[in-house]
């Protein structure tokens, strides 16, 4: 069973982190283009080795596709 | 990780909702408009800030809203560019009532984004498995689609 998850982080001035794990990049993409839509534009985007570590996990339990980044 | 900075907008009556929810997660009680006048007696000092990442929808409305907590009168209402302004009343310094505008529109920012986001990835499928508060008034939330 594939797991998604999105871990948030709003700060008290509103500034909002969005974790994406265990998601095709499709999809991550997807979900973060429509929040940009709702709440605001990226102001930095980060691909980092908890997502790195998080994501060779699943593709090795799950064979979730290569993340093109 | 992505990293998005709200931009508000909203038309009146969502903005309301947003405010509203801001004031109590700050303490703040709603005045109603026949204290207005009573409420402005006190005022000594007066400070406005209006937040640039903001647009309510449909233009220019002449409703506002006001709140107060320990003799500080907090006021929001939209500005004839339709930008949302707060205005803060009260006998403490104006350094004092700018830093409590200022916490309150970032308060309003937070309860923008959290709704927003959290509409948007509830109608993605999205569950919420963890959420907390932290000491610094961050909030964290983790939600899974299985």
């Amino acid at each position: 069973m594939t797991i998604e998850e999105v871990k948030i982080t709003i700060g008290r001035d509103g500034k909002i982190t969005l974790h994406f794990h265990g998601m095709k990049a499709e999809v991550r993409h997807s979900l973060a283009k429509e929040l940009e839509k709702l709440i605001g534009p990226a102001t930095e985007r980060r691909h980092g080795s908890g997502d790195e570590e998080i994501k060779g996990r699943i593709q090795q339990n799950l064979r979730i596709d290569e993340d093109p980044e | 990780m992505i990293c998005l900075t709200p931009v508000i907008i909203a038309a009146w009556p969502s903005v309301v909702s947003y405010v509203a929810g801001a004031a109590a997660a700050l303490g703040f009680a709603a005045v109603k408009s026949a204290n207005e006048e009573q409420v402005n007696v006190e005022q000594v000092n007066t400070v406005e800030v209006e937040l640039e990442v903001s647009s309510v929808l449909e233009g220019y409305t002449a409703d506002k809203q006001q709140f107060i907590k320990e003799g500080v009168v907090l006021t929001v209402r939209t500005n004839e560019d339709g930008r949302l302004v707060l205005c803060a009343m009260g006998d403490e310094s104006k350094e004092i009532l700018r830093e409590k505008a200022l916490t309150f529109a970032g308060k309003l920012q937070q309860v923008y984004s959290y709704h927003k986001a959290m509409t948007q990835l509830r109608q993605a499928g999205f569950n919420v498995v963890d959420e907390s508060v932290e000491q610094d008034e961050q909030i964290q939330i983790t939600l899974r689609r299985y």
